[in-house]
């Protein structure tokens, strides 16, 4: 399938290229934002009454992983108000063309952080906390303005979104699972940028900003790290940008050649299936193990969801692969290989959120009316029952995920495989951690 | 500077301004009497003021399990208070004293010890019926009987916390 240019569609263009309607969405997912955190501050302890546990980890989370992700890629990246603060302070204008002088420090993100690293780290420490972090409001809304002022600090030091490139938690995987998604923003024609001057898409110019993603749009191949902020469509002065739709995961083609981005698609895998165990499974003490952050047991938790990670996931991977022979490196077939459980990890966080999402989405209703808890009723919904959605789709649809992740990722391991060598191993690999989150699941 | 720009940092502010201000405004003016079980506080307040005759509006919320809500020396029917929802109430008094509200509902291991208390001043105001809540909904016999068997539970309480 050939992919379809939908910057040929002069509505599309002209939206894409003005700044208005992302400012307008901008504000006012800003002003959510903010909202989310002062509810988590001062609404009704509460969770499941509480507007920023409700809209944040059902709401935007069931929006995150199950439409925007799989069928925007970064699509929420190009909304998420999280940079606009730092960037108004570090630009010295919202909408103005770019200052020549640089108005803070400005440094380039030292090459030791030029990677993803941070964001495995800074997911994990979210994930290690996550039943606190999903039940209670007021740690949601100080990780929220937490996320919010580390944005605004290293825009004051470093140049571009540093935060979202390199810090952000979500980003990271954000990042990753883009690159199954069926749209990219792409360059027309490479020749083009080549002969192109000043290179303005990621310089920058009066049209507007060097690239905020720092990634320079002639060279782009993947999704991974194209925030899609529209900025190099404003720059570009040859029209050589364009958004095409495309099949789904073009980009795992191309296997991955990058450590961090390698053991990430293993920590998405992994806290999937821990997730699924702990958070939706039968087991109490699993679930008190997690909750009692500092407890012995906990401390216990945080060492098998590491290990798990870190040791187990991609250990029994590498025993597979090792199995195979191939003219590559074992590193090397390792991150390419490690590509094909991208598609496998995606769907396998699409059948957990569809559990959780859909036996709490009826609290979305209460907490509209209700958000902080104070005995409002705005829009005469604040006394709606809790009552579970869709049930009877519910294991039909999870098993249907699981079953899409698997096909997927064996056909995406036999693209990245090298000609000759056997991808049984990854095939075997992906069956039994689908057998496990089928297990736990159903 | 060009007007769009100004107008945009105008919107930014102002949406600032009012995702902090609005939230924060309403709470302010928006008093609830917080219930936890007692290992976590118990009631917050614990101690309340009113006049006699006024009517005292009482908006209530759990913040973790249900508890329910009832004055001693008064005739009133217990009432729930859920968790993340507002119970609200109107008491009037009629004689000045010291009433003392408490839990209802088997909350926690120390559910006896939930106890608050409305401070009441003013002078007396002549009924018939003594001090009495908007809400009446049970019959005064069932109440005393109920409360009888209430402060008896609590006594037992005591007596077995004294043994250990």
């Amino acid at each position: 399938m050939n992919r379809i240019e939908l910057t040929r569609i002069p509505f599309i263009k002209n939206t894409l290229k003005s700044r208005y309607p992302q400012l307008a969405v901008f504000i006012v997912m800003l002003v959510g934002y903010i909202f989310a955190i002062l509810a988590g501050l001062i609404g009704t302890p509460v969770g499941s009454h509480n507007f920023s546990i409700v809209f944040v980890w059902i709401a935007w989370w069931a929006i995150l992983i199950l439409v925007a992700v799989p069928f925007f890629g970064r699509g929420w990246c190009a909304v998420c108000p999280i940079p606009l603060p730092g960037e108004w302070l570090q630009r010295g204008a919202v909408l103005a063309p770019p200052d020549k002088r640089p108005k803070w420090l400005n440094l380039r993100v030292p090459k030791m952080f030029r990677n993803i690293w941070m964001q495995n780290i800074s997911f994990l420490l979210l994930a290690l906390f996550s039943s606190v972090l999903l039940t209670t409001p007021n740690i949601t809304g100080i990780v929220l303005a937490a996320m919010l002022f580390a944005a605004i600090g290293l825009s004051a030091i470093f140049e571009r979104r540093a935060f979202c490139r390199y810090l952000c938690p979500v980003g990271g995987f954000i990042g990753l699972y883009s690159q199954t998604a069926p749209i990219e923003l792409r360059i027309k024609d490479k020749q083009v940028c080549v002969k192109c001057e000043g290179k303005p898409c990621y310089n920058g110019s009066d049209a507007g900003y060097g690239c905020p993603w720092d990634v320079f749009p002639g060279g782009m191949t993947k999704n991974t790290f194209c925030g899609l902020c529209m900025e190099c469509i404003r720059t570009c002065p040859h029209d050589n940008i364009a958004i095409n739709l495309r099949p789904f995961s073009a980009d795992l083609a191309k296997p991955s050649t990058r450590m961090d981005e390698a053991f990430k698609a293993f920590i998405m895998l992994g806290s999937a299936i821990i997730y699924a165990g702990v958070l939706l499974g039968p087991w109490g003490s699993f679930k008190d193990a997690a909750y009692n952050v500092g407890s012995g047991a906990w401390f216990i938790y945080a060492t098998v969801f590491l290990a798990t990670i870190f040791i187990v996931l991609p250990g029994l991977f590498t025993l597979g692969i090792m199995t195979t022979k191939g003219r590559q490196s074992l590193k090397q077939r390792f991150m390419s290989l490690s590509t094909a459980l991208i598609p496998l990890g995606l769907m396998f966080w699409v059948a957990f959120s569809l559990s959780f999402v859909l036996t709490n989405a009826s609290y979305i209703l209460a907490a509209l009316s209700d958000p902080l808890g104070l005995g409002w009723n705005l829009f005469g919904t604040a006394n709606a029952a809790w009552q579970p959605m869709l049930t009877t789709i519910l294991a039909p649809a999870q098993t249907l995920a699981l079953v899409v992740g698997l096909v997927w990722s064996a056909r995406t391991a036999q693209k990245v495989n090298e000609a000759g060598a056997s991808t049984i191993p990854v095939i075997v690999y992906c069956f039994v951690a689908t057998s496990i989150m089928l297990w736990l699941l159903l | 500077m060009k007007r769009p720009e100004l107008i945009s940092r105008i919107l930014i502010v102002a949406g600032i301004l009012l995702a902090v201000g609005a939230p924060l405004f309403l709470w302010a003016r928006t008093p609830l009497i917080h219930a936890r079980m007692a290992e976590d506080g118990g009631w917050n307040p614990d101690v309340i003021q009113a006049e006699t005759g006024k009517p005292l509006h009482l908006k209530l919320t759990s913040d973790d399990v249900v508890h329910g809500f009832a004055v001693g020396q008064m005739d009133m029917q217990s009432v729930d208070i859920l968790p993340g929802k507002v119970t609200e109430i109107t008491l009037t008094f009629d004689k000045p004293g010291i009433y003392t509200f408490f839990c209802t509902r088997w909350c926690g291991l120390n559910h006896w010890r939930m106890r608050g208390t409305i401070e009441v001043t003013g002078g007396w105001i002549s009924s018939p019926q003594g001090a009495h809540p908007s809400l009446l909904l049970f019959p005064s016999t069932f109440l005393s009987t109920w409360t009888l068997t209430l402060r008896t539970t609590r006594l037992l309480f005591q007596m077995k916390s004294h043994q250990q």
